[in-house]
Protein backbone atom coordinates (compact mmCIF):
# COMPACT_ATOMS: atom_id res chain seq x y z
CA UNK A 1 0.00 0.00 0.00
CA UNK A 2 2.54 2.34 1.00
CA UNK A 3 4.65 1.22 -1.91
CA UNK A 4 1.95 1.86 -4.38
CA UNK A 5 1.06 5.50 -2.81
CA UNK A 6 5.02 6.44 -3.48
CA UNK A 7 4.98 5.00 -6.83
CA UNK A 8 2.18 6.97 -7.80
CA UNK A 9 3.89 10.16 -6.02
CA UNK A 10 7.19 9.38 -7.78
CA UNK A 11 4.82 9.68 -10.97
CA UNK A 12 3.62 12.74 -10.62
CA UNK A 13 6.73 14.40 -8.81
CA UNK A 14 9.89 12.37 -9.62
CA UNK A 15 11.58 11.32 -6.98
CA UNK A 16 15.31 11.77 -7.65
CA UNK A 17 17.08 8.19 -8.43
CA UNK A 18 19.69 7.04 -6.05
CA UNK A 19 22.10 4.63 -7.76
CA UNK A 20 23.26 1.52 -5.58
CA UNK A 21 26.20 1.05 -8.08
CA UNK A 22 27.49 -2.01 -9.15
CA UNK A 23 30.81 -3.11 -11.06
CA UNK A 24 28.54 -5.56 -12.80
CA UNK A 25 25.77 -4.31 -14.51
CA UNK A 26 22.73 -5.26 -12.54
CA UNK A 27 20.76 -8.26 -13.80
CA UNK A 28 23.37 -9.06 -16.72
CA UNK A 29 24.10 -12.65 -15.04
CA UNK A 30 25.48 -15.33 -17.98
CA UNK A 31 27.04 -18.81 -17.42
CA UNK A 32 28.69 -18.49 -20.42
CA UNK A 33 31.71 -17.17 -18.69
CA UNK A 34 32.22 -20.06 -16.15
CA UNK A 35 31.42 -22.93 -19.58
CA UNK A 36 34.46 -20.65 -21.39
CA UNK A 37 36.90 -20.75 -18.45
CA UNK A 38 35.81 -24.42 -17.91
CA UNK A 39 36.99 -25.16 -21.85
CA UNK A 40 39.98 -22.79 -21.15
CA UNK A 41 41.32 -25.49 -18.14
CA UNK A 42 40.71 -28.84 -20.14
CA UNK A 43 42.44 -27.20 -23.09
CA UNK A 44 45.52 -25.78 -21.23
CA UNK A 45 45.52 -29.63 -19.98
CA UNK A 46 45.35 -31.47 -22.74
CA UNK A 47 48.27 -28.97 -24.11
CA UNK A 48 49.91 -29.65 -20.88
CA UNK A 49 49.97 -33.58 -21.19
CA UNK A 50 51.13 -33.19 -24.94
CA UNK A 51 54.16 -31.35 -23.59
CA UNK A 52 54.66 -33.61 -20.64
CA UNK A 53 54.60 -36.85 -23.07
CA UNK A 54 57.81 -34.83 -24.38
CA UNK A 55 61.25 -36.86 -23.73
CA UNK A 56 63.25 -34.00 -24.62
CA UNK A 57 61.82 -30.42 -23.36
CA UNK A 58 63.53 -27.14 -24.49
CA UNK A 59 63.33 -23.69 -22.77
CA UNK A 60 60.50 -22.53 -24.63
CA UNK A 61 58.87 -26.23 -23.43
CA UNK A 62 59.26 -24.91 -19.86
CA UNK A 63 58.33 -21.45 -20.49
CA UNK A 64 55.53 -22.75 -22.61
CA UNK A 65 54.36 -25.03 -19.67
CA UNK A 66 54.88 -22.27 -16.85
CA UNK A 67 52.59 -20.28 -19.06
CA UNK A 68 49.91 -23.04 -19.48
CA UNK A 69 50.33 -23.85 -15.70
CA UNK A 70 49.17 -20.25 -14.84
CA UNK A 71 46.43 -19.75 -17.67
CA UNK A 72 44.94 -22.92 -15.98
CA UNK A 73 45.08 -21.54 -12.54
CA UNK A 74 44.03 -17.93 -13.69
CA UNK A 75 40.63 -19.71 -15.56
CA UNK A 76 40.18 -21.63 -11.93
CA UNK A 77 40.24 -18.56 -10.33
CA UNK A 78 37.44 -17.24 -12.87
CA UNK A 79 35.34 -20.16 -12.42
CA UNK A 80 34.93 -19.56 -8.56
CA UNK A 81 34.18 -16.04 -9.24
CA UNK A 82 31.59 -15.96 -11.74
CA UNK A 83 29.84 -19.09 -9.97
CA UNK A 84 30.01 -16.94 -6.81
CA UNK A 85 28.70 -14.21 -8.34
CA UNK A 86 25.67 -15.57 -10.07
CA UNK A 87 24.77 -17.79 -6.88
CA UNK A 88 24.98 -15.15 -4.12
CA UNK A 89 23.77 -12.39 -6.14
CA UNK A 90 21.07 -13.79 -9.02
CA UNK A 91 20.10 -16.94 -7.45
CA UNK A 92 17.19 -15.68 -4.31
CA UNK A 93 14.77 -17.66 -2.78
CA UNK A 94 12.25 -18.41 -5.82
CA UNK A 95 15.22 -19.84 -7.79
CA UNK A 96 16.58 -21.78 -5.00
CA UNK A 97 13.10 -23.34 -3.87
CA UNK A 98 12.82 -24.97 -7.71
CA UNK A 99 16.12 -26.33 -7.56
CA UNK A 100 17.23 -27.51 -4.12
CA UNK A 101 19.94 -29.05 -5.07
CA UNK A 102 22.01 -25.41 -6.57
CA UNK A 103 23.40 -24.95 -3.03
CA UNK A 104 25.33 -28.58 -3.37
CA UNK A 105 26.06 -28.05 -6.78
CA UNK A 106 27.87 -25.28 -6.17
CA UNK A 107 29.68 -26.35 -3.42
CA UNK A 108 30.54 -29.78 -6.03
CA UNK A 109 32.07 -26.91 -8.72
CA UNK A 110 34.48 -25.25 -6.06
CA UNK A 111 35.76 -28.34 -4.95
CA UNK A 112 36.20 -29.78 -8.40
CA UNK A 113 37.89 -26.43 -9.78
CA UNK A 114 39.97 -26.50 -6.54
CA UNK A 115 40.86 -30.41 -7.84
CA UNK A 116 41.76 -28.97 -11.90
CA UNK A 117 43.64 -26.27 -10.19
CA UNK A 118 46.13 -28.65 -8.40
CA UNK A 119 46.73 -31.24 -10.83
CA UNK A 120 47.22 -31.64 -14.43
CA UNK A 121 44.02 -33.82 -14.43
CA UNK A 122 41.77 -34.10 -17.24
CA UNK A 123 38.93 -36.35 -15.73
CA UNK A 124 38.51 -33.26 -13.27
CA UNK A 125 39.14 -31.09 -15.78
CA UNK A 126 35.34 -32.88 -17.47
CA UNK A 127 33.68 -33.26 -14.42
CA UNK A 128 33.75 -29.69 -13.96
CA UNK A 129 32.51 -29.26 -17.27
CA UNK A 130 29.66 -31.38 -16.68
CA UNK A 131 28.84 -29.90 -13.41
CA UNK A 132 28.75 -26.00 -14.83
CA UNK A 133 26.80 -27.30 -17.99
CA UNK A 134 24.02 -28.20 -15.36
CA UNK A 135 24.41 -24.99 -13.58
CA UNK A 136 24.10 -23.39 -17.08
CA UNK A 137 21.06 -25.43 -16.96
CA UNK A 138 19.69 -24.72 -13.87
CA UNK A 139 20.37 -20.75 -14.67
CA UNK A 140 18.35 -20.90 -17.99
CA UNK A 141 15.43 -22.96 -16.56
CA UNK A 142 15.03 -20.27 -13.72
CA UNK A 143 14.69 -17.57 -16.72
CA UNK A 144 12.59 -19.37 -18.77
CA UNK A 145 14.64 -20.14 -21.78
CA UNK A 146 15.08 -23.74 -22.96
CA UNK A 147 18.46 -24.84 -23.77
CA UNK A 148 19.90 -27.58 -26.61
CA UNK A 149 23.55 -29.03 -25.97
CA UNK A 150 25.87 -29.12 -28.90
CA UNK A 151 30.16 -29.39 -29.30
CA UNK A 152 31.88 -26.35 -28.91
CA UNK A 153 33.11 -25.38 -32.18
CA UNK A 154 36.72 -24.96 -31.02
CA UNK A 155 39.08 -27.31 -29.25
CA UNK A 156 38.52 -29.31 -26.72
CA UNK A 157 34.95 -29.93 -28.62
CA UNK A 158 32.97 -30.76 -25.70
CA UNK A 159 29.70 -30.67 -25.61
CA UNK A 160 28.16 -27.74 -23.69
CA UNK A 161 25.02 -26.68 -22.68
CA UNK A 162 23.89 -23.80 -24.70
CA UNK A 163 20.07 -21.48 -23.96
CA UNK A 164 18.04 -21.26 -27.24
CA UNK A 165 17.77 -17.29 -27.40
CA UNK A 166 15.43 -18.17 -30.78
CA UNK A 167 12.83 -19.84 -29.17
CA UNK A 168 12.19 -17.78 -26.12
CA UNK B 1 19.42 23.19 8.20
CA UNK B 2 16.78 20.22 8.48
CA UNK B 3 16.06 18.38 4.93
CA UNK B 4 13.98 15.16 4.31
CA UNK B 5 13.98 13.58 1.10
CA UNK B 6 12.54 10.56 -0.87
CA UNK B 7 14.84 8.75 -3.43
CA UNK B 8 13.94 5.62 -5.73
CA UNK B 9 16.50 3.46 -5.49
CA UNK B 10 18.36 1.44 -8.86
CA UNK B 11 20.51 -1.38 -8.77
CA UNK B 12 21.00 -3.91 -6.56
CA UNK B 13 24.30 -2.88 -4.60
CA UNK B 14 22.33 -3.03 -1.38
CA UNK B 15 20.81 -6.25 -1.53
CA UNK B 16 19.36 -7.41 0.33
CA UNK B 17 19.30 -4.62 2.52
CA UNK B 18 17.96 -2.01 0.06
CA UNK B 19 16.33 -3.35 -3.03
CA UNK B 20 16.19 -2.33 -6.28
CA UNK B 21 13.43 -0.17 -7.09
CA UNK B 22 12.67 0.34 -3.48
CA UNK B 23 11.97 3.65 -2.19
CA UNK B 24 14.09 5.32 0.62
CA UNK B 25 13.56 7.99 3.21
CA UNK B 26 17.00 9.85 4.16
CA UNK B 27 17.49 13.14 6.23
CA UNK B 28 20.50 15.57 6.36
CA UNK B 29 21.32 18.09 9.29
CA UNK B 30 24.27 19.80 10.19
CA UNK B 31 24.36 18.00 13.19
CA UNK B 32 24.14 14.40 11.43
CA UNK B 33 26.24 11.75 12.86
CA UNK B 34 28.49 9.50 10.43
CA UNK B 35 28.37 6.00 11.63
CA UNK B 36 30.30 3.21 10.82
CA UNK B 37 27.76 0.52 9.35
CA UNK B 38 24.89 3.39 9.04
CA UNK B 39 23.43 3.77 5.30
CA UNK B 40 24.46 7.47 3.67
CA UNK B 41 23.73 8.91 0.44
CA UNK B 42 26.31 10.62 -1.47
CA UNK B 43 27.23 12.79 -4.03
CA UNK B 44 29.75 11.78 -6.20
CA UNK B 45 31.97 13.11 -8.79
CA UNK B 46 31.67 10.06 -11.55
CA UNK B 47 28.45 8.41 -9.92
CA UNK B 48 26.52 10.58 -9.31
CA UNK B 49 23.88 10.39 -6.51
CA UNK B 50 24.46 6.80 -4.73
CA UNK B 51 23.83 5.05 -1.61
CA UNK B 52 26.47 2.99 0.36
CA UNK B 53 27.30 1.73 3.66
CA UNK B 54 29.90 3.59 6.04
CA UNK B 55 33.01 1.47 6.31
CA UNK B 56 35.37 4.07 8.39
CA UNK B 57 36.84 7.34 8.15
CA UNK B 58 40.27 7.34 7.87
CA UNK B 59 43.24 9.22 9.35
CA UNK B 60 42.80 12.34 7.04
CA UNK B 61 39.05 12.60 7.86
CA UNK B 62 37.80 11.36 5.00
CA UNK B 63 35.03 8.26 4.90
CA UNK B 64 35.00 5.01 3.14
CA UNK B 65 32.02 3.45 1.73
CA UNK B 66 30.82 0.11 0.45
CA UNK B 67 27.92 -1.34 -0.94
CA UNK B 68 26.26 -4.61 0.87
CA UNK B 69 26.40 -7.02 -2.44
CA UNK B 70 29.25 -8.84 -3.73
CA UNK B 71 29.05 -7.09 -6.94
CA UNK B 72 28.70 -3.20 -5.24
CA UNK B 73 31.67 -1.08 -7.10
CA UNK B 74 34.07 -1.69 -4.47
CA UNK B 75 35.47 0.81 -2.09
CA UNK B 76 38.42 1.88 -3.73
CA UNK B 77 36.79 2.61 -6.51
CA UNK B 78 34.25 4.94 -4.69
CA UNK B 79 37.34 6.44 -3.22
CA UNK B 80 37.72 8.85 -0.38
CA UNK B 81 34.57 11.19 0.22
CA UNK B 82 34.31 14.21 1.88
CA UNK B 83 31.61 15.27 4.70
CA UNK B 84 30.47 17.79 2.62
CA UNK B 85 29.87 14.87 -0.24
CA UNK B 86 27.14 12.80 2.44
CA UNK B 87 24.39 14.40 1.60
CA UNK B 88 22.04 12.54 3.95
CA UNK B 89 21.66 9.35 5.86
CA UNK B 90 19.15 6.75 5.04
CA UNK B 91 16.07 6.33 7.99
CA UNK B 92 14.21 3.33 6.15
CA UNK B 93 13.17 2.00 2.90
CA UNK B 94 10.25 0.35 1.33
CA UNK B 95 10.12 -2.48 -1.20
CA UNK B 96 7.80 -3.83 -3.83
CA UNK B 97 6.56 -5.57 -1.22
CA UNK B 98 5.71 -2.83 1.39
CA UNK B 99 8.58 -3.83 3.35
CA UNK B 100 9.71 -1.49 5.70
CA UNK B 101 13.36 -1.70 7.04
CA UNK B 102 14.80 1.15 9.77
CA UNK B 103 18.26 1.52 9.07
Amino acid sequence: MLYKILANIDKNLTFNVSQAHCDIPCKIYDPIEIQVAVLTIIRTTDLLMELNDKDEKTPNDNAQFSRLVAQKEEHGIKVKEAVRVIWGDYFKAPQLEKFPETHELVHKIMLTTSKAKQNIDRDASTELLALVNRFAEIFWDTKGVAVYRANCPYPPALEVVYPDLKGS
Amino acid sequence: MFKLSIDKIAGDSMSPAITDGSYVISYFSIKMKLLPKKVYKLSHPQFGSIIKRLSFKDKDGNFWFEGDSKSSTSGKKIGAITKEQITGRIYLAIDSNNRIKFF
